[in-house]
Formats: C-alpha cells, structure tokens, sequence
C-alpha cells in the first residue's frame, strides 16, 4: 500500500503524510505511555510503603501492599507538625522567589541580548562563572553577609537573591531573546517605541515559553530547596515542607512509613499547581513557535 | 523597580528621531541597559564578589568556623595533593557526570521529539513526566527507595520475573554510581525535555515540509532538521548540566551519604563534610576552588567544541 | 534626566551594600568571641534560645516541649525560645551559626561532639555551676571530664548510653537455646549463634541469622569487640592504637561469624535485608549488640526480647562502652543567660523531668535516685532487666573521644569495612585505618 502512494504523491498529496503520522503516532503513543507508565508508578509503590505499619515496613520476607492500609499514617503526621503552616511558608517563599527571579532574569537577560549593554562579554563569563561556585561553601559567608542585615530567621534570604537574578535565568532568557528577529525591534524603534516598551510590549509577549519554563523551574527550585532553609530558617512556625519532612527522621526509632507519608503529602500542593500551570505553560510553549 | 521607569517611556521615544545626534540615542540605550542590568550587578557584588572573596581568603587559612581564621599560606593546597579521598571524590564526580549527562541529554530530546506532536491525552502524559521533575530530592530519596531497596524495592521484584538475582543497586560499591545517575535522569529528564520542546517549536515548519518535497525520510529530517535545529539548545543543557552535574550534592546527601564506604563520596559532599562535620571551612574552600578550576577547564573545552556542531538560526 | 535619577540611588545603594559586605567581611575574619545584645528584655526577662534534636513530634520532642513549659513556669522570669530539628539537620545548621554567632545558648550535644565543639572554644566549662551539685548524685560527670585533657566539664549529662546483648526470646525458645547469661563467652555466643541459624526455606540462605556482627553503628559492632579481644581503640597517650594482635583477633572473629560459619549476615546482605538496624525487630536477628536507645526500635518490631551483659573476651574484659549525651553552654552567651542556661540544664536533672524522659525509652536516666525508681526498673515493655544498662555503664569506657571524633572515627570504619567486605586484609585495613586515623588527629592545632 505505502508504495503505490509514493508513486503518485502529486495527486493525492495529503494521504501519505496522515497514514505516516498514524502509524508514527501508535509508535509515540507506545515510546511516551510506557515512558509516562515508569515515571510514575515508583509513587504509586512508594504509597503502598506509606501505608503500611513500621513492623511491616521491615518486615522479611518483604511485603508488597499494606494489609491492612494504615490510613492512620497520614493523619499521624498531621498531629505531628503543623504541615499547613510550612505548605504556606514553602508557597510564599517559592512565588516571591519565582516573581522575583523571572522580571529579574528577563531584565537582564534583554540587556545581554537585545542592548548595548557595555562589557556586555565580561558580564556573560561573569554569570557563567558565579554558576560554578559551589554553592555549598558559599554558605558561610552569606550566612555572616544575611546576619549582618539582620535577616536570619526571616524569609529575605530565601527570596532577595531570586530579585536578582540568577544565572540559569539570564541565559535562558538571553537564549530566547537572541532567537527573536531584529526586524520586531527596528520596526518598533522606527515607530517611537523606547527600551521599555519594547521589553515589555514587543519582547517579552515573544518569550511567554521561556517565561513560563523559568517560573515552573524556580519555583520547583525553590520549593524543594533544602540547605539554605536549614541554615537560615529557625522558628517553628517559619520551617519549609521538605524541612518539616526531614524532621520527622529520628535517629532512633525506624519511622520511614511515616517520613514517606509526609514526603508524599508535600508533593501534592506542587502537582496541583503544576497541573494548573500547564495549561498556560503548554499553551505559551505551543504557540512560540508558530510567532518564531 | 518595574514602576519607576515607566515614568521615563518619553524620553528615549525622542530618541531615534533625526535632529537628535546618534550617539546621544546610543548614550541612552546604553544607560537602559545598564538599568536593565542591575539585578545582576547587584547579585555580582553581593552573591558572588564577597561570597569568592571571603573563599579566597578562607582557602589560605585554617577556618574552624569559632574561632578567628589563621593563616596557614598554601598548606590546604598542598594537603589536597596528598589527599586520595579527595582525588578519589573526583572520580567519582567525573564517573557520574559521564553517565548523567549524556544519556539524560539523549533522553529528554527523545522524549521531546515523541511528545512534540498533537496527540491525544498530551497533557496527561506530559503531566506524568513531570511528577519527577517538581518532586524534591527529600521526595525522590524516599520514592527511590520504594524502587530500589534490595529488599523491598520492586526493580529487583521485576529482576526476579525474569530469573535474575537480586541486586544491591545503591547498596553495592560498583552500582551505586550508575544507579545514582539513573534516578538523576528519571527526576531531570522532564525539565530538559521542556528546553527542548521549546527549542522545538521555534524550527519553521515550513524546513520539515520543504525536506518532505525533496524525499527525506523521518530520520533524514530528525538528523540535518531537528538535530541542528535544537543544537543551540542542547549545547545550553551540555553546559548547564555538566556544571551542575560536578556540583551534585543534594541527591547524595539525602541518598547515600556518600556510601557504601566511599563509592559515591562526590567533591561537593566531601567538601560539605570537611567544613560541616569537621570544622575545616578552610580545606573546604580550597576544594571549592579546585572543583571550580575543573569546572572551569571543562566548560571551555565545551565552548571551544561549540563552534563545531553548534548552529543558530 | 529621569533615568539619572532612578540610576544613581541604585548606584549609591550597591555602593552601601559593598560598604556592608566588607565590614562583614572584616567581622568575620576578625571576629572574637562577642556575645550581641545581653538578652535582657524590657521586662525584666532573660530570652535564652534551647537547641536540640528531636524526630518532631516524636515523644522526645513533645516531652522536651512539656518540661520547657514547666520549666518557664517555676522561673518567671526566663523565657526559651526553641531551635529544634532532625539530627542532621540540626548540626548542619549549627555550624553555620556559630560561625555566625548565632548558635543558640544552650544545646543538647551528642556525647561524642561536645569534644569537638569544646576543642574548638565554643563551649563554656561548667565546673564552676557544677560544683553547686553534688557530682555524685548523677551518672555520666565522670565520663565528660575524662574526655577533656584537663578534665574541665564541657557539658552536664543529659541522658546516658551503654550497650548490652539483646537477645529474640522466641527465637531462643524456638531453637532451644538457653538464653544469654552474665558467664558468656565469644565462645558460647558464636555456639548459640550456630544453633540460632536457620534456613527455613531451604534456599541454601540463612532466613534467621544467630547473632549480628557487623553494623555501620560500631558502637554496637566492632569496637566493643576490638575492647573485649584486648586491643583499644585509642591509646591513653590519645593516640590510634588500633593495629594490634587483640583487635586482629577481634576482626577474625568477625569474620569467621560472617563468612566461615556464617551465623551472621556479611555487610552486603546486612543491607539486603534492611538496614542494620532493622534486623532485630524484624526478628532476622537473635543477637546483637546495642546500646540502650535499641529498646524502642526493637519494641517497635514488636519483639519479645531480653538483654544480658556484652559477653567476655578471653581475658574476661566485655569491652562495655558509653556515650552521654550533654548539655552544652556557648562560650559566647553573656553570663545572665548562660546562668538561665545552666537553670535549665539543673532543672532537667532534677527527679521529676528524668522521670518524665525515661518514660520515653530513650535514655538511661542521668539521676541516680530516678535509676532506682519503679520508673526505670520495672517498666512496662521489654526488656525486664534494665539494670544490664546500668552495671554496663560503670564499667563502661568513653568512645575514645577529642576534638577530631567524627572525622578520625570516619576514617577508621572506613578501613576497616573495607577488611569486613574482603576488600581488603584486615593487617593492612588496620594499618590503613590507624594512619589516617592518627593523621586526621594530628593536623588539629587546638584554638587560641
């Protein structure tokens, strides 16, 4: 059959591509159901070990499905800790960060990119270098830096670096800018428009994927983060997710049912933000290259 | 700071105009740059200058973290040549990076290319792989376990159906490594497949039609169409990831601790361990540095590369 | 020109922050110890901040949070704020504020840390509040003072460990065992443990291992064993003393356990079936070693055990060890709230609140009198013979501590896993691990 349509594709032009497609599509569909199938069923066996009792959880030989599921678990953790109150600390410090790191990163990224922006080369090897500081060392001397401003035990030092940009920011955004032709720009100067205006009217509508690519990003960065908020956060009620995770470990007594549960429950505020953003992730994703 | 200069949108708007001299307009333009610029500025002063300083300074020293540092010249520097546990850290760093980077590169442009097409349930699917992706490593580390515990972790269950005996996987001193990678690649393969998607839909359509009339197969048009089409962006994830790869501390910390023994002791949990749990915060900037001269000698072997295989649009 | 005007502040403010970093800078690379604001409040009231780890809203931290409680109302005019965290988390961040200065004033330091912190200047000695007590009256003073070269006290006893044979009754029964007694020998414990090994499915692998030799712990593994086979750990001279014929035989015996008779699970398939720790309480084990903190774990299992002395050497010596965990006060507090600090600490020693801790299982009560109370004696889940802990304390020697535990510890197990995989031959594991033990301890120059 596919033969005999190669021979004639002038006549009916539009009937290989779509048998083509179908028969790729089942091989896609194959490629990403299995692929999506192993990204997520992990979760589903980590659920199971969230239900399960301690004695369970250790058992030998080991037991696959709780029996019977200990839904108890779940609310256990709830008495705990007040997990509320750290989603809401993870939430605030994740948006500050992510508005901050996105108009920064986008500012920045423009003027690297679409400006005559002086020493505009140092500036670059400047960002790729800072990437390569560990930031593990770095600690210290931005613990002493945040003491002396007198913002320990606060939210800022959490938040005021994303206000400023942050390397894998810029180059993203320097990337997508890049990718925009000159002619958008020349016409818009030729029309009156200033650096402003051309940022925010005609650039950045341009960028929405890059855009949205780094919110997602930096909040997930931010969401997740571990060390800094360990070191700069102390009050009980200031304590992020993953930190109130964490301290559900003892250091003797076996109660990984229970750090699983927590685990798991953290992930949810996440998900649902994420399966909300999509939508206009996606969307800002599809539609750039059509503009481009 | 978004308020303040939308007050000043008139002025440049003179600018381009003819009566005005160029190199006034280029005068302005270049103070909005510099405007544009400041976050960075301020983040190279107050988050990398004193930060580097303090290290640079530290390095020399012998740093508890109590009490005030001493001056030791460059005994930190010459202890490291000595130290097997640090050369060994390296090795292992670089091991992984070696196994990471690649294949997540490799995987998420697969599953770029697979998901960058209409089908239906998209965003389900496109959902699934990122349920890795925004989970965080406190969460990975307890999911992985459910994986690959050799007791009660199913992949050595699926190992068992087809008649094969169980394996240690981070457990053991040859596998850890790998298996390390491979839950790298499981969590980050979703968020560079997104770089790619978008470096996807930036290629002209109209490429892939033209290379369609002239008869060029499906691997014809991934190979001279989307390949060069997404290189800019993949050189972007070489870079990145390679860098972020040699710092790879979090996953460990929270996985392994470095173990068994020290099989997957990587240089940044080494160096967190010296200045952490042994008081020595001026060994550890010394590390810092020689970690950060490799990185450094390894991203310019990737920008020279560059110029090979890298094409912009 | 507006853009002049919304550039120059910008100019001016980085100019300001770079002003701050390097008086920052300055600060810190010239910092003595300066205590910040005294902690007396408008009120009349001294603020002290309280660290310690605790899994949150475990019973440890609910009962820490309960007696904070009691303690502020029999001292009105002390107010604690409390820093608490995981175990791992607490001392990363520790690190972090005093080299900030902004450690809390109090801590509770895991026994074998409180060197380290010492070593380094940041604890204050506590000789001086502690001779308004009776040193007598609590377990563990002595054990502190030995760890310090001049025997200052760098931290009051806050709860104790010491280690004992736990032993599976069922299992016992099952096997027809007679149960551990205080006679034991490496002899008769390697005897029961053979009779104990069972392979219940008969897949050529052991489904009930007699005894657990290896643990990552080796407080609970080789250590005491290095002790009861006649060799030390660290010499009196403070030095590794590590590579010597007791702690050979030591480590053959191990082996000999793991792979000749295999009565006990090598360090692979100690992993394979769980953590080390989780053998017991699986019932996976019949024996091991462990140290008080084990009861919970084990009762968590649901396991109907008992404990018994540590068996004896061939000299007779058990190789008993303790750790006591301490309170610890920051060198860099004023003296108003190391003074509310030290209230604390006495106030946790006092009868009622080691009552109230020892009902959590954690600890051996650090009050002498509370150790001869119903309360720790005749408690309501295994094991019935508490007082193993306690004559296993007072013959108990420390965990060869100094100011470079952790690392010249690491180092050691290390090496000498390496010899207990067959990675390596134990004369040279021991070798390796006596040098670059020595090595780390070596390179420390003590403050000031």
């Amino acid at each position: 059959m596919p033969e005999a349509l190669v021979e004639q594709p002038r006549v009916r032009p539009r009937i290989r591509p779509r048998t083509r497609i179908r028969f790729g599509r089942v091989a896609a569909y194959l490629f990403v159901g299995s692929g999506a199938l192993l990204m997520v069923l992990p979760f589903l066996a980590a659920l199971f070990n969230s239900l399960k009792s301690h004695a369970q959880y250790i058992e030998v030989p080991p037991v696959i499905l709780p029996d019977p599921p200990q839904w108890s678990n779940y609310s256990q953790v709830w008495d705990r800790a007040p997990f509320g109150t750290y989603a809401l600390n993870s939430f605030v410090i994740a948006t500050a960060a992510t508005v901050g790191n996105v108009l920064s990163s986008a500012m920045v990224g423009h003027a690297l990119a679409r400006m005559r922006l002086p020493a505009r080369g140092a500036l670059l090897t400047a960002a790729l270098g800072t990437l390569m500081l560990p930031t593990v060392v770095t600690i210290i001397p931005s613990f002493l830096m945040f003491r002396e401003f007198g913002w320990l035990d606060t939210f800022l030092p959490l938040i005021v670096p994303f206000w400023l940009a942050t390397p894998f920011g810029i180059f993203l955004m320097r990337q997508s800018f890049l990718a925009i032709p000159q002619d958008f720009q020349e016409a818009a100067t030729l029309d009156g428009a200033g650096p402003w205006r051309i940022f925010t009217r005609i650039h950045l509508p341009l960028v929405k994927p890059a855009l949205a690519t780094l919110s997602v990003f930096t909040f997930m960065a931010s969401w997740g983060a571990v060390l800094e908020p360990t070191v700069y956060l102390t009050s009980p009620d200031k304590l992020t997710l993953p930190l109130g995770v964490m301290g559900l470990r003892g250091q003797f007594v076996g109660n990984d049912q229970l750090v699983t549960a927590a685990a798991l429950m953290s992930l949810v505020p996440i998900l649902v933000l994420f399966v909300v953003a999509q939508r206009y992730f996606v969307r800002g994703a599809m539609s750039a290259g059509v503009k481009g | 700071m978004a308020g303040a200069p939308r007050k000043t949108l008139r002025t440049p708007r003179r600018a381009p105009r003819s009566d005005r001299p160029a190199h006034s307009a280029r005068r302005v333009e270049r103070r909005w740059a510099m405007l544009f610029a400041t976050p960075y500025l301020a983040h190279l002063v107050l988050l990398t200058a004193w930060p580097v300083l303090a290290l640079a300074y530290l390095g020399f020293t012998d740093y508890d973290t109590v009490s005030s540092p001493s001056w030791t010249g460059l005994d930190n520097y010459s202890r490291l040549l000595g130290d097997e546990a640090f050369w060994t850290s390296l090795l292992n760093t670089g091991y992984f990076a070696l196994i990471f980077v690649p294949l997540q590169t490799v995987v998420a442009l697969a599953l770029a290319v697979a998901l960058n097409q209409k089908l239906r349930f998209m965003p389900l699917l496109r959902g699934a792989y990122f349920v890795p992706v925004v989970s965080s490593w406190v969460v990975m580390a307890y999911v992985a376990d459910a994986v690959f515990n050799p007791r009660l972790g199913s992949a050595n269950a699926v190992l068992d159906w087809f008649g094969i005996d169980p394996l240690m996987w981070l457990d053991s001193p040859v596998l850890v490594i790998p298996t390390l990678a491979l839950i790298a690649v499981w969590k980050g393969a979703g968020y560079m497949m997104v770089l790619f998607l978008a470096a996807l839909q930036a290629i002209p359509q109209e490429r892939y039609e033209a290379a369609r009339v002239d008869g060029a197969g499906a691997w014809g048009r991934f190979r001279h169409i989307t390949v060069p089409g997404v290189s800019g962006t993949t050189f972007l994830v070489l870079v990145l990831s390679t860098i972020t790869t040699l710092q790879a501390f979090e996953q460990v910390f929270v996985m392994t601790g470095g173990g068994p023994g020290d099989a997957s002791e990587l240089t940044v949990l080494y160096m967190y361990r010296q200045g952490f749990e042994y008081f020595q915060m001026g060994y550890a900037a010394a590390i810092a540095w020689v970690l950060f001269a490799v990185i450094l000698v390894l991203t310019l072997i990737q920008l020279r590369l560059q110029k090979r295989w890298v094409h912009y649009a | 020109m507006p853009i002049r005007s919304t550039t120059m502040p910008i100019r001016r403010a980085v100019r300001t922050r770079t002003a701050a970093s390097a008086l920052a800078l300055t600060m810190a690379l010239t910092a003595t110890a300066c205590g910040g604001d005294s902690g007396g409040a408008a009120d009349g009231k001294t603020t002290i901040t309280l660290g310690y780890y605790a899994e949150a809203g475990g019973p440890a931290d609910g009962t820490m949070r309960k007696l904070v409680k009691e303690f502020e109302k029999a001292n009105p005019t002390i107010r604690v704020k409390i820093e608490s965290a995981d175990y791992d988390k607490f001392h990363t961040r520790l690190r972090t504020q005093l080299a900030g200065r902004k450690a809390p004033d109090v801590w509770l330091s895991d026994g074998v840390l409180v060197q380290e912190f010492a070593g380094r200047g940041s604890l204050r000695d506590l000789s001086g509040y502690a001779s308004e007590l009776n040193a007598d009256d609590y377990l563990g003073v002595d054990l502190i003072k030995k760890g310090d070269p001049k025997g200052r006290l760098y931290g009051f006893p806050q709860g104790a460990q010491s280690t004992a044979l736990f032993y599976n009754k069922k299992l016992f029964k099952d096997a027809g065992v007679a149960e551990p007694t205080a006679d034991w020998t490496y002899d008769d414990l390697l005897a029961a443990a053979k009779k104990l090994t069972k392979d219940t499915n008969g897949d050529g692998k052991p489904d009930v291992y007699g005894f657990r030799s290896y643990s990552p712990s080796f407080v609970e593994s080789w250590w005491p064993m290095v002790e009861a086979f006649g060799g030390e750990v660290l010499g009196d001279d403070g030095k590794v003393a590590i590579d010597s014929p007791g702690s050979r035989e030591a480590f053959d015996w191990m082996l000999k356990t793991m792979y000749e008779d295999k009565v006990a699970p090598d360090p692979v398939t100690t992993e394979a079936l769980g953590k080390s720790q989780t053998l017991f309480p699986s019932s996976v084990v019949a024996m091991q070693f462990g140290i008080y903190a084990r009861i919970q774990t084990a009762n968590q299992g649901k396991v109907d055990f008992g404990v018994a002395p540590l068996p004896k050497g061939p000299d007779g010596q058990r190789g008993d060890l303790a750790n006591i965990n301490a309170w610890v006060i920051n060198r860099a507090a004023p003296d108003a709230r190391a003074e509310a600090a030290w209230k604390w600490i006495e106030f946790f020693s006092g009868e009622k609140p080691q009552t109230d801790w020892t009902a959590i299982g954690e600890a051996i009560p650090i009050n002498k009198k509370v150790t001869q109370t119903p309360a720790f004696l005749s408690p309501e889940t295994p094991p019935a013979e508490r007082k193993v802990f306690l004559d296993s304390l007072a013959d108990a020697d420390d965990l060869g501590l100094n100011p470079v535990w952790s690392e010249y510890t690491t180092a050691l197990a290390e090496a000498v896993t390496g010899a207990l995989n067959k990675e390596s031959s134990v004369p040279d594991a021991l070798k390796t691990g006596q040098d670059e033990a020595q090595s780390a301890i070596d390179r420390f120059r003590p403050a000031g």
